[in-house]
């Protein structure tokens, strides 16, 4: 019974039809990286369930302009179908017999494969430590997304920070909440900005803000970045108001182009606001000692980047130090600290930090699909090569 | 074999949920606690006591100005009087609601403005007096160039008033003794005796004090070993890169660097084409076309944008003996554009004023 | 007669021996009293790889010129010689026509347009220097992939002019060795100033200045000084000098582009002869193909085992040395199928793609050094010498599974070469290629994930190389799966097949185009023009392979041998 039903899922003809629409949305997830930064593309074509896809990402613009889009199945489905398709065909079809051991492992690791990358999508944490020299950093940034902090300092030794995550921040939005000492306001929320200096900023948008240190700079809306330009991190902005109550306390703007916190003052205390990109703090610490950076003679080639750092884990006993360079990342607790890059005249350096559970499925599944595949090339094929030199 | 199917079913429905966890991502407004990143105590106590200014005319608090002290206008709208005395020296009173924080931190605040750490109440004695018969203490704390006298004062009034005096060691200790008395005149009167105390105002004094008070002299202990003289306007970096004899940052975020390097460095043209290459800028074939400054003595300035204007650097090579310097102001070009001018003054006496230094 | 047609397969493989051999062993020697062979070998420091001076005398003139020597009407002048000139006597070598410019545009622009060559001097272009570099630095403000024709043409003309007064002003190369190993290369011009004294500089100033006075002695015995100081500093190979030398030389990709052009020939000549049912002939002509084939195979295989002893390095390491790894593998797959089919086809499409991909490696290698270094995220040798060689093996395979088809469409179509033993034994040989192809795709996709999670963390990433890589494998395995499936048979698996090449070809060129993602570490602009023919020329050959049976020449019913045997 459970047969009958399973028998259309197991055809191959479907099979065949699902590489080939496989096929079809990764053309148009690659080329559609030329416009759209890859995260975004990443989202939209690989990890959803449908996608619209622009027909005009097939021709350039200026040559030719086609309008329109159409849906298509994203990458979630085709791999659920997929995942279906292979184990309704082994239900139904395969029996388990010598011969079919090859094709049988191979299928194995393609599940092993679809599940690992369905576990890395939803599981995987991937953030930046960008660390000064002679810096101590213990927080990861995710640079995907930003928060507001309000931090208060009146404990002699703590900080008590409060987090507004981004999708809080909309340009109307009135954020307030028990935690806080005051009442944001968004008068303009801008994902993607840069800063202009007094003279550089145009007159409508000088004097928005007029507390802060940053009350004399104006921030300027920009297109959210794409990857293509070079930059491929969206560097948000805000204006914001302060309530306390009804009593205004001042205008302020916020950046993460800011590298500090601006000072608010309600009721005779003070407290600290600034909006950066949204952290997740670490139980362990990592202080920069040295970065190197080599270029080949004559060259603005990079021939490596590493850096030396000392990891402090209090909780775990650990306190040594470490080599990190390309290709040679740090594991540690789960995580894995990887050389990304570096800040501008090699100041400082940012080490990619990546949280993957899933990180060894991959490994697994492909050594299998390997020796599947060698193992039935290898029975099927080798006798036919051999009949046919005679 | 239904056992296939089982497994397909069970699997089928396993991943269910985890497709709506994948979709969730939400999270709410959350606290936490974290080691302290930054102080930001003495700019609070400033900015709290800042951002409420009294209006002192009303209560009628009056004092005596001792002989030789004028009055003269006051440049900041948080003072309430400033004077000058016969030697120079500034003294400015201001005045804050309530206690502004308590001693300890206008103790600290202080100590701060001279370049000291800030202390604990244990260490408070030794730099405070308590005069007899009127509430006010005298602060007298001196960092390595600049020494600061000061009174708290309490007249009763709800208020805690300040006199000031900040400045070279000497001038200030010269004016102690009369601002001591000063303070300790401090009452409330009770009929108008027509003080003009200056304007009210509500806008809080924004930039801290330490850029334009910063001393002229650049001495030991910074990245700046050759004594050279840096535009007050300008504050050491902190941490700079060694390569650099000198590293500065102007208030507007452009960035001052001074290497020197030997012979010609790697010649003019190679240099200039690096740092156009830095700003995304195409190379030059020759010097011909670049347009550049004679500043006289073989030494030019050169101005580039990056063709996108996200930066801009200003750039100066002067051949210094055996050496050639290379001053180099970066920034965006704001930043460069504001400190043009005081870049090039640097650059004329420093590095033509000083060939052959260090 | 039948010696002949016996021998003649030797004949050809000695002559091919000699012809490779003469251009290995004996480099030419620069007819001059000045010891310019010794000088040429003078190793220095340039884009960061030590190399010898000839490297950089040709590497730069055939980045500006588009030749590696100049002709003139007095001969042929190498490039070491042009280099030495132009770094003693400016006020020559302004002269030379060496500067190669096309573009109508820009020839106005510099008022050339009138004159019928190509190639210009730099004191012609002198005097419209200004012009030129306020046109680059306009250019050079729009994005890459937005610039019209004239504007890439602009910018490279002026890229060509920096380099020239770069190396004339003998701020590049880095010529001055550094004073113990581990510490870096200098420049001429900094170490003069500042240590006039230094032992190495004075020796190339003396020899640079003896060349410009026309003193012979003196020249070479200062050039013996420095290449004594140079050994004694500096613990580099000058073994490795004199073999880049003679490899800069000897050409050998030059080389087996011609074997296998002629190779080519004979393979034509031996399926003509086989249809005009001459099969002694024919089988002499196929004999004399694969003798040039497999002296192009071991040509080939010299020059990849001397780059990769030059280098240091696995042997694929850039775009210019994946097409040379592609022609050298498709011409070994040629010839083990050629061994299979017996009717030359392999050997035949061995020398297609062969010579193909040949040319297509020299286009690329057309700016510069080929052999540059790596930059830090791909600086590993383990992961060059496994993922990108089993990937580019993917690659060679698919490709060569895909021109097997071409020759089944076209043979099948227009002639009648094709019974059905052959034809069956091809489709079979299309099969085997095609399950080598996909394994060796995968598993060398599998290896750029794992690189990629141990250098970032990231097993897959979506990049646009990665996709391609995968659209590869998807399509192989498409076409394998609907074989199984019996939705296609022989006809669908070829054009299947032939398609299968516009893939790779997206792959391997179109992913680098798009500029975007890790990978783009090759970016050609003539590229599309020549990408868009192929893909063109694919689909017509896939229309023709869809021509219905009855069309086709090859009549696939009948047998080769006559019923009443069988």
């Amino acid at each position: 019974m459970i047969r009958k039903l399973l028998k259309p899922w197991a055809s191959l003809r479907l099979t065949v039809v699902l590489f080939a629409l496989s096929i079809i949305l990764i053309f148009a997830g690659t080329l559609a990286q030329v416009h759209e930064g890859i995260w975004t593309v990443v989202d939209k074509y690989f990890r959803s369930v449908v996608v619209s896809i622009d027909l005009q990402i097939f021709a350039p613009q200026d040559v030719v302009k086609i309008p329109g889009s159409i849906w298509f199945p994203g990458g979630l489905t085709l791999g659920v179908l997929m995942f279906i398709n292979l184990i309704a065909a082994h239900a139904v079809r395969f029996k388990l017999r010598k011969k079919r051991i090859g094709i049988i492992l191979t299928h194995l690791g393609v599940i092993l494969l679809l599940v690992g990358e369905f576990v890395t999508g939803i599981a995987a944490k991937e953030g930046n430590m960008t660390i000064r020299e002679g810096e101590t950093v213990n927080f990861v940034e995710d640079i995907r997304s930003t928060e507001i902090a309000v931090i208060d300092q009146s404990d002699p030794v703590d900080d008590l920070v409060v987090i507004v995550p981004e999708h809080f921040i909309e340009t109307g939005e009135t954020i307030s909440h028990g935690l806080m000492p005051f009442t944001i306001k968004v008068t303009e929320w801008m994902p993607n900005s840069q800063m202009l200096g007094p003279m550089q900023a145009p007159e409508s948008r000088k004097g928005i803000a007029d507390t802060g240190i940053a009350k004399d700079l104006a921030a300027m809306p920009l297109e959210r970045a794409n990857g293509v330009d070079g930059s491929t991190v969206d560097a948000p902005s805000a204006y914001v108001t302060l309530f306390h109550g009804e009593q205004r306390i001042g205008s302020y703007l916020l950046s993460v182009y800011i590298d500090q916190a601006q000072m608010v003052v309600v009721d005779g205390r003070a407290y600290w606001i600034e909006l950066r990109f949204a952290r997740t703090y670490k139980p362990y610490s990592l202080h920069l000692m040295d970065f190197k950076h080599d270029l080949f003679t004559g060259t603005q080639m990079a021939r490596n980047f590493s850096s030396d750092v000392r990891l402090v884990d209090e909780g775990r006993n650990v306190d040594r130090e470490v080599h990190i360079y390309m290709n040679h990342p740090l594991r540690h607790a789960g995580e894995t600290f990887y050389q990304a890059s570096f800040l501008r005249d090699d100041s400082g350096t940012v080490l990619q930090v990546v949280q993957n559970p899933g990180w060894m499925i991959p490994y697994i599944s492909c050594t299998v699909v390997t020796l599947g595949m060698l193992l039935h090339f290898g029975i099927r094929l080798v006798p036919t090569l051999g009949r046919r030199s005679k | 074999m239904s056992s296939g199917g089982f497994a397909f079913g069970a699997v089928l429905v396993g991943c269910a949920p985890l497709l709506f966890l994948a979709g969730c991502d939400r999270s709410e407004i959350h606290s936490y606690r974290v080691d302290r990143e930054f102080d930001g105590s003495s700019a609070a106590a400033e900015g709290v006591a800042e951002a409420q200014p009294s209006q002192a005319e009303s209560l009628g608090v009056t004092w005596s100005v001792p002989s030789g002290w004028q009055e003269v206008e006051t440049t900041s709208s948080m003072r309430i009087a400033t004077f000058r005395a016969a030697n120079g020296q500034e003294i400015a009173v201001t005045a804050f609601p309530g206690d502004v924080g308590g001693l300890l931190a206008n103790v600290n605040r202080w100590r701060g403005q001279v370049g000291l750490e800030s202390i604990d109440e244990e260490g408070l004695g030794e730099d405070i007096v308590r005069l007899e018969g009127v509430d006010v203490i005298i602060v007298d704390v001196a960092g390595e160039d600049t020494r600061l006298v000061g009174s708290s004062i309490n007249v009763g009034d709800g208020q805690t008033w300040f006199a000031k005096a900040m400045g070279p060691a000497e001038m200030v200790g010269e004016i102690k003794a009369d601002l001591t008395a000063f303070s300790a005149s401090f009452h409330i009167h009770d009929s108008h005796e027509g003080h003009d105390h200056g304007e009210e105002t509500s806008v809080p004094e924004s930039a801290p004090e330490l850029a334009s008070e910063s001393g002229e002299d650049a001495a030991s202990a910074d990245p700046n070993p050759s004594g050279w003289l840096q535009p007050a306007e300008w504050t050491v970096e902190e941490g700079a890169s060694s390569i650099l004899m000198a590293a500065y940052l102007s208030q507007s975020g452009g960035r001052i660097t001074l290497t020197s390097l030997t012979g010609e460095g790697g010649g003019m043209l190679g240099n200039i084409n690096r740092w156009r290459g830095q700003l995304g800028l195409p190379a030059m074939a020759s010097l011909d076309e670049m347009e550049m400054k004679d500043l006289g003595s073989g030494a030019v300035l050169v101005d580039i944008v990056a063709p996108d204007q996200s930066g801009r650097m200003a750039a100066g090579i002067v051949p210094a003996g055996g050496q050639t310097l290379f001053f180099k102001l970066t920034g965006s070009v704001d930043a460069v554009e504001a400190e043009f001018e005081r870049f090039e003054a640097y650059i004329n006496a420093e590095g033509l004023g000083k060939a052959g230094a260090p | 007669m039948k010696k002949l047609q016996q021998l003649l397969p030797w004949i050809v493989l000695v002559l091919g021996i000699v012809y490779a051999g003469q251009k290995i062993a004996r480099p030419d020697k620069i007819d001059s009293k000045f010891d310019l062979n010794s000088f040429r070998q003078i190793p220095v420091s340039a884009s960061g790889r030590t190399k010898p001076l000839d490297t950089v005398a040709r590497n730069s003139l055939m980045n500006i010129s588009g030749r590696q020597s100049i002709r003139t009407d007095d001969g042929k002048v190498s490039a070491i010689e042009w280099y030495i000139e132009l770094i003693t006597n400016p006020e020559e070598s302004v002269q030379r026509e060496v500067f190669r410019i096309d573009h109508p545009d820009v020839l106005a622009l510099i008022g050339l347009d009138k004159e019928k060559r190509t190639r210009f001097s730099f004191s012609e272009l002198l005097d419209s220097g200004n012009e030129i570099n306020r046109q680059a630095m306009l250019a050079s403000q729009v994005k890459a992939k937005a610039r019209d024709p004239f504007q890439n043409a602009v910018l490279v003309l002026n890229q060509r002019m920096m380099l020239y007064s770069e190396l004339s002003q003998l701020v590049n190369p880095y010529l001055v060795p550094p004073l113990t190993t581990g510490e870096d290369w200098r420049s001429f011009v900094t170490v003069l100033n500042e240590s006039p004294n230094d032992p190495d500089a004075r020796a190339l100033l003396g020899m640079l200045q003896a060349y410009r006075a026309g003193d012979v002695e003196e020249f070479n015995s200062q050039l013996a000084a420095f290449k004594a100081l140079v050994d004694s500093q500096i613990t580099y190979d000058a073994r490795k000098s004199r073999y880049e030398v003679i490899f800069n030389q000897a050409q050998p990709f030059i080389m087996a582009s011609a074997l296998l052009v002629v190779a080519f020939l004979f393979g034509c000549f031996g399926l003509l002869l086989a249809q005009l049912t001459k099969p002694e002939w024919s089988k002499s002509m196929f004999g004399s193909m694969t003798a040039s084939i497999v002296v192009a195979l071991v040509v080939m295989t010299i020059g990849i085992a001397s780059r990769v002893y030059l280098q240091g390095r696995p042997p694929i390491t850039n775009l210019y040395s994946s097409a040379v790894f592609i022609g050298w593998f498709s011409v070994i797959i040629g010839l083990i199928i050629d061994r299979q089919m017996k009717i030359g086809l392999g050997g035949i499409m061995a020398s297609v793609i062969g010579f193909g991909t040949l040319i297509v490696a020299h286009n690329l290698g057309s700016s510069g050094d080929t052999m540059e270094m790596m930059q830090a995220v791909l600086d590993s040798n383990f992961w060059l010498a496994t993922h990108v060689v089993v990937v580019t093996i993917g690659y060679s395979a698919t490709f060569f599974g895909g021109f097997l088809a071409i020759a089944y469409v076209l043979l099948g179509v227009f002639t009648k070469v094709l019974d059905r033993e052959r034809g069956k034994s091809m489709i079979k040989m299309i099969y085997g290629v095609i399950c080598f192809a996909t394994v060796t795709s995968f598993v060398g996709t599998v290896l750029g994930g794992i690189w990629a999670d141990q250098s970032w963390g990231r097993f897959w990433g979506w990049d646009a190389k990665e996709n391609g890589a995968a659209l590869i494998v998807l399509w192989n395995l498409l076409i394998l799966h609907a074989r199984w499936g019996g939705m296609i048979r022989d006809r669908g698996l070829v054009n299947l097949s032939i398609f299968g090449n516009i893939i790779t070809a997206w792959s391997w060129f179109g992913t680098n185009m798009l500029g975007v993602g890790l990978h783009s570490y090759g970016f050609t602009n003539s590229a599309v023009f020549w990408i868009s023919i192929f893909v063109l020329s694919q689909l017509v050959l896939m229309s023709i392979g869809m021509l219905p049976v009855k069309i086709w020449r090859s009549k696939f019913a009948k047998p080769a041998v006559q019923p009443a045997t069988k």
